[in-house]
């Protein structure tokens, strides 16, 4: 018993402060595999029923609003490209040094951690797919978490509302900074640190600000939904509903971001920069 | 719980506990999933108990080791936490398997108050983690669910013996 005891201690200190067992990791993870797919199994079903289960009548109104949705975003994304050539070229005159070119990669959900302490999931894609440890995952609303563990075929995302994670933003409103962290429920971040006098509103929105150079800056964390202010604490509580869809997105993207010198870029052909500076060249599956 | 006296039923044993993984995978949704019983520990225990001539402590050592293999925690956590309870279970172990059901319940509630507490204490070692009652949520849980689960046990041994 007690050599059992001290073996699991000297696994979990080996585990813990080293990356000896790192292998052992990877190696039982295709074992995994089964039980990661039953853990989607409900969400899995919901999609079938979605997809399978819907009358011609609802299929063809669906694909109307979509398509009007598509239309709608076409043209927004034709001024989109105006405003990213103005926006270059007011960066060259200002003398920015640097601006970032970001890509995505499509990714399915496969996996749901168990463990109700933790807030991970595992995706599709791994090392055979460039994903390295440290990019950030995101939805169609926002930012969801950012890559922690990374295998040959699948990857494991640490969620923004783990109790673990924080991450820096800013307020778009008025551009002051903060850090948001998880508080280990779905639907519910928290802002630290933030003093009775700052400007801050219920409703709004906060923006990763790509400080600390983990994630791409500008993408939607997060509204403010409650502000508790308590004359005895040095701090106010600021409650945030996150923007992604935290616990019901199946199919994520992964952020490749790349810092590019402005140079690179031809100040005589504004044309060309829109399509390197928004995030739309998905890399289809 | 009565003691039994047959050949380990290897089958079974497989089988109940690629279930119990299972079990322990399913989503439950928002908080729900802290009130999910710790399946792995439950069934383990239920062969120590039954099978004391075959399963010992190094097997719920196992069991553990390789659950945290499987679900990527740290590795050893659960292998700890589930050894000492089983450890602990052993101690006592004449008086628990002549319990009558509703005592078996209750002595089920203790034995998963010990395994969260070790467990989150291990988990405490490395990482930082939200405590609370929640964490004996599933004590509860597996008080009320400790019936059905031994009699489905009892049915699946006697299937395969």
């Amino acid at each position: 018993m007690l050599i059992l005891a001290l073996a699991a201690l000297v696994l979990i200190a080996l585990d813990s402060f080293t990356s000896l067992l790192r292998p052992a990791h990877a190696w039982l993870e295709p074992l995994a595999q089964p039980f990661q797919w039953a853990s989607t199994l409900p969400m899995r079903w919901r999609e079938w029923n979605d997809e399978s289960l819907e009358s011609r009548a609802v299929i063809i109104a669906n694909n109307d609003k979509l398509e009007t949705e598509i239309l709608v975003y076409k043209a927004q994304l034709q001024r989109m490209a105006e405003l990213s050539a103005e926006n270059l070229q007011l960066k060259s005159l200002l003398n920015g040094a640097e601006l970032i070119k970001n890509s995505v990669i499509v990714a399915e959900l496969v996996g749901i951690s168990p463990d109700p302490f933790h807030h991970v999931i595992t995706i599709n894609r791994g090392a055979s797919d460039n994903i390295r440890e440290g990019l950030a995952v995101i939805d169609g609303e926002g930012l969801m978490g950012q890559v922690v563990e990374v295998f040959e075929q699948h990857s494991r995302v640490l969620l923004i509302t783990d109790s673990r994670h924080a991450l820096p933003i800013y307020n778009l409103r008025n551009n002051v900074r903060g850090i948001i962290e998880g508080s280990g429920d779905f639907q519910r971040l928290r802002l630290r640190h933030v003093s009775p006098t700052q400007d801050i509103q219920v409703g709004d929105t906060l923006l990763s600000s790509g400080l600390g150079q983990r994630f791409p800056s500008g993408y939607p964390v997060g509204t403010v939904s409650a502000i508790n202010k308590d004359p005895g604490q040095a701090f106010i509580e600021v409650s945030i509903i996150p923007a992604a869809k935290v616990d019901r997105s199946l199919r994520l993207l992964v952020v490749f971001s790349a810092v590019e010198a402005l140079d690179n870029y031809s100040q005589t052909e504004p044309t060309s920069a829109p399509e390197n500076m928004d995030s739309s060249n998905a890399e289809e599956q | 719980m009565p003691r039994s006296s047959s050949p380990l039923p290897l089958l079974a044993l497989c089988l109940s506990l690629t279930a119990a993984l299972f079990l322990y995978s399913l989503p439950l949704h928002g908080d729900l999933a802290f009130w999910r019983p710790p399946f792995v520990l439950l069934i383990s225990i239920y062969w120590l108990l039954v099978q004391p001539q075959n399963v010992g402590i190094t097997f719920v050592w196992l069991t553990g080791l390789l659950l945290d293999l499987l679900y990527g925690n740290v590795i050893g956590q659960n292998a700890l936490a589930m050894s000492v309870t089983a450890y602990l279970l052993k101690t006592q172990e004449y008086r628990i398997r002549h319990l009558s059901l509703p005592f078996q319940c209750l002595a089920a509630l203790f034995i998963v108050i010990i395994y969260q507490t070790l467990w989150v204490s291990t988990r405490l070692i490395s990482e930082d983690i939200v405590l609370g009652w929640r964490v004996y949520y599933p004590a509860l849980s597996s008080a009320l669910i400790w019936p059905l689960l031994a009699g489905a046990l009892y049915r699946l041994q006697r299937l395969f013996s």
